[in-house]
């Protein structure tokens, strides 16, 4: 019933606004005509002889910029209305939420935090109260949100009162209604409620929503299903329409990370053709230290995707421990995007090999950027000390501001 | 052709630049409504705080130029320290101020000299020397002590000295909203159809507005009439034109004094241009030109429509004279500079859209209502005006200024809301109708002006002082009560 309505809702908005379009269409062919026959109807112009005594003395061009004047002045009124009544209204309806909020919060919290032992039936009627006081649709969108926010914000027992309280309210039908509602903003609403309790059962209409070309549904039907920890292999990724994007990615990662999902097809993910599938991956597999997958992340070192190539080098360099890798990194510096880069230098400079380590950053001075030769300046004086001061008098001026600014700033 | 049919063809010709010009507006109010529609349903629910704790994030540098601030500049930098950012550097340019600046801030933040190395790659006046702060509270603040040269000269040092891969220009005096920068760095992460090159956000007006350490803590509606007059004139600026053109992907300028930026674009196409008074529309443009001639990639420039910069604004007829005529002298400078972009298709909608509606109704507006003011003169003294044809266009004209007026102040009321109460709406619908009589025909003279200066006065590159009456005195008020 709520969704009917709603769609009912947009279709009277769209309506109303086609009829306001034609109604001035119309008007601005009809002002001029005496009679206008729509088939067997004829409608006559009232005002016709009065306009036509008024134009008959000037142009018509003229006439139509009478028509415009007119037509904005009565749309500055319009405005000026909608904007006194919208004004009015926002703080009205911002002082009511207000108060709602507050009794919601006074309802719950009698709930989450007893000062005495319930019994069921109590128990019951303060759930039954707290219906009560939300009973429009608004109404009870206030109290969702009010539950989620005290939800992401308690861990324990409380946080699991919020989970029943939210079972005991029986909203699966509002929600619903709202998943399946025309208005975008209702569908964000529910998937987010979705996602915070974790309510099952709407996962199927939720995978359908992954795949539509709208970003923004996208990506929160894709959180929404990480959260219910259905698809843990994260496999449906490799579905998509949409690529992700660098955003969606850094949210991915944090939701695996808080949820510690832990059943990953890394394999899958790593080595697929996507490039931001790829990425996803190989960071998973290096925050998740999936050593294992060390060699297909060596793989991916120096793909033409930027993104795919930086993370490869940065996961490559963060499990790389024996000879056979540094030496590998040594060849493929090059490859290497400048955050990578960076992570090598990292990785090299703190090797057993003294020795090594040493010749390599020595190399990094004399051939790489400016911002690379004080990273690898500032390794050295830890190594070599004694043998970094060479630089003092090189012939090449930035690496003798480089010395300088780490001799001045890193002692 | 006698001279009454000439006449009549100059008739027409006025007639159809203001209707184009109206078309222009209105095609601006509908882009603006789709622009922010699809902003407000993308951005909605987000949580900008998770950004904090993200994986992959950009580096950002925050630029501030600072000339003869020594008054505000410690409130100033408090603000800009109090900033959300994970992985941040803020970098004060002292460019040569004659009083106390450089002082104050080396005593406050207990700052020593540095010998911190750079890069020269953009060319700026010399850099004397480079602080960095004993005091690991403040350990992301850099202060470089540089000659003076301008603020294109300052941005450029900063942007030689600054190491991350975006960077953010602002005026120091500004305030910024603490999750300004989250805001204004997500476009960059959340586009894969393009390369997001620089995003810009809306300015408001912070005169008469309550300032505690730093933050606005109560949005007023300002006092004074030239600043209430501005308030309007902003939102028809940002709320309806920039965030329009956003829409299409041909905003042209991003506001010097809040600017988000690639430092690789930046320093591929040599940085800020140091002869031009409107630098930051010279950047943006430059930069557009560049992506289209070398790069001939995907690109945007991002707009963020939340209110995340606040300003003040000349509240006296002779700053705000003076400000009005350089903005008319980088315009200018800033066309002529790049006219061969102007309906050229090889730049796209930029050529043949942005660039030229900048051409027409922006450089050459004022030159067009002085010389129909002139005509129209003429045509009186020879008898020629037909009185309710020029009541009937006059009014035209008026009600539709007004019309466009009060739909930028329904549109901030429908998405921010922040100035409140029947006061304000009374006071903003006298404003519109007084500001067709007043505000836009001085408007008018300013720019004219800055047209002579630019091409007839030697002071076409000259800033003029901006004497700002500074946050600072209310901050401390409010901090003694």
């Amino acid at each position: 019933m709520i969704a009917l309505n709603k769609h009912l809702k947009i279709w009277s908005i769209r309506l109303f606004f086609l009829s306001q379009i034609i109604i001035v269409g119309f008007g601005s062919y009809f002002y001029k005509h005496p009679q206008v026959n729509l088939g067997s109807i004829t409608i006559v112009n009232p005002y016709y002889a009065q306009i036509a005594t008024h134009s008959k003395d000037i142009p018509d061009w003229l006439y139509t910029v009478d028509y415009f004047t007119f037509i904005f002045v009565l749309s500055f009124g319009i405005i000026l209305f909608m904007t006194i009544y919208y004004n009015t209204n926002k703080n009205i309806k911002e002082k009511n939420d207000k108060k709602s909020i507050e009794i919601y919060i006074r309802n719950i919290f009698t709930f989450l935090y007893p000062i005495e032992e319930y019994s069921e039936s109590q128990i019951q009627q303060q759930l039954k109260d707290l219906k009560k006081i939300a009973l429009t649709n608004h109404q009870r969108e206030l109290l969702i949100n009010t539950l989620r926010k005290i939800h992401s914000q308690t861990t324990g027992k409380v946080r699991e009162k919020t989970d029943y309280l939210m079972g005991e309210l029986k909203y699966g039908g509002f929600i619903k209604a709202y998943l399946h509602s025309p208005y975008f903003n209702d569908k964000l609403f529910a998937l987010k409620v979705i996602a915070d309790f974790q309510i099952p059962g709407f996962e199927k209409h939720i995978l359908i929503l992954t795949k539509k070309r709208n970003e923004v549904l996208h990506s929160e039907a894709i959180i929404t299903l990480l959260k219910l920890k259905i698809y843990d292999s994260l496999l449906f990724l490799v579905d998509l329409k949409m690529r992700l994007t660098v955003w969606d990615i850094n949210v991915i990662i944090k939701i695996v990370q808080e949820l510690k999902i832990v059943n990953i097809d890394y394999q899958t993910l790593i080595n697929s053709e996507i490039p931001e599938i790829s990425t996803l991956g190989i960071m998973l597999a290096r925050l998740n230290n999936r050593i294992d997958f060390k060699s297909e992340i060596q793989n991916k070192i120096g793909n033409s995707n930027d993104l795919v190539n930086e993370e490869a080098c940065i996961a490559f360099s963060y499990f790389s421990g024996n000879e056979n890798d540094y030496d590998f990194v040594i060849e493929k510096f090059e490859l290497a995007t400048e955050k990578a880069q960076f992570q090598f230098i990292n990785k090299i400079a703190s090797i057993n090999n003294k020795e090594k380590a040493i010749k390599f950053l020595d190399w990094v001075i004399e051939n790489q950027s400016f911002t690379q030769k004080v990273q690898a300046l500032i390794f050295l004086l830890d190594l070599d000390i004694i043998g970094m001061n060479k630089y003092k008098e090189s012939n090449n001026p930035l690496i003798r501001q480089s010395y300088y600014q780490v001799i001045d700033i890193n002692i | 052709m006698n001279l009454l049919d000439w006449f009549s063809v100059l008739n027409n010709l006025f007639f159809i630049y203001a209707c184009m010009l109206f078309a222009v507006y209105l095609f601006n109010a509908v882009m603006s409504v789709l622009e922010l529609r699809k902003y407000t349903k993308k951005n909605k629910f987000v949580d900008y705080k998770s950004i904090l704790s993200f994986e992959k994030l950009p580096s950002v540098s925050i630029i501030a130029p600072a000339f003869n601030e020594e008054k505000t500049i410690i409130e100033n930098i408090k603000c800009l320290l109090n900033i959300q950012y994970q992985n941040f550097e803020i970098i004060i340019v002292n460019d040569g101020s004659k009083d106390n600046t450089l002082q104050t801030i080396v005593n406050y933040f207990n700052l020593v000299k540095v010998n911190r190395a750079f890069e020269s790659h953009l060319t700026s006046q010399p850099i004397k020397a480079i602080y960095q702060s004993r005091n690991s509270a403040f350990n992301h603040l850099i202060v470089i002590d540089k000659e003076n040269g301008g603020k294109a000269d300052a941005l450029n040092a900063g942007i030689n000295v600054s190491q991350n891969q975006l960077f953010l220009a602002i005026d120091v005096d500004c305030i910024i909203e603490p999750d300004a920068l989250l805001k204004m760095v997500k476009p960059f992460m959340d586009d894969n159809k393009h390369e997001v090159i620089a995003s810009g956000g809306v300015i408001r007006i912070a005169n008469s507005c309550e300032i505690t350490n730093g933050r606005i803590t109560q949005v007023h509606y300002p006092k004074n009439l030239w600043a209430k007059f501005q308030v309007i004139e902003y939102f028809r600026a940002f709320t309806l034109g920039r965030m329009a053109w956003s829409n299409l992907n041909g905003l042209l300028i991003i506001s010097g004094a809040f600017g988000l930026f690639s430092r690789e674009k930046v320093l591929k196409i040599g940085g800020y241009d140091k002869n031009s008074v409107g630098e930051d529309l010279e950047l943006v443009v430059r930069l557009r030109r560049y992506m289209h001639e070398v790069e001939k990639k995907k690109y945007r420039v991002a707009f963020i429509p939340d209110p995340l910069c606040w300003t003040e604004v000349p509240e006296n007829f002779k700053v705000l004279k003076r400000q009005r005529n350089r903005w008319t002298r980088g315009a200018i400078d800033t066309i002529l500079k790049h006219r061969r972009m102007f309906f050229n298709p090889k730049y796209g909608l930029i050529g043949m859209l942005s660039f030229p509606n900048w051409v027409l109704f922006e450089w050459l507006a004022p030159i067009i209502e002085f010389i129909g003011l002139i005509y129209f003169l003429l045509l009186l003294y020879f008898g020629l005006v037909n009185m309710h044809v020029f009541l009937t266009l006059t009014l035209f004209v008026l009600t539709f200024s007004m019309m466009y007026s009060i739909f930028a102040v329904f549109f901030e009321a429908f998405t921010y809301h922040k100035y409140k109460g029947i006061n304000y709406l009374a006071q903003t619908i006298g404003l519109i109708l007084m500001e067709m009589f007043i505000y836009q025909p001085l408007n008018m003279i300013f720019s004219l002006n800055g047209h002579l200066d630019f091409y007839f006065r030697k002071n076409k590159k000259s800033w003029g002082e901006m004497n700002r009456k500074g946050f600072s005195k209310k901050t401390n008020e409010n901090n003694n009560n």
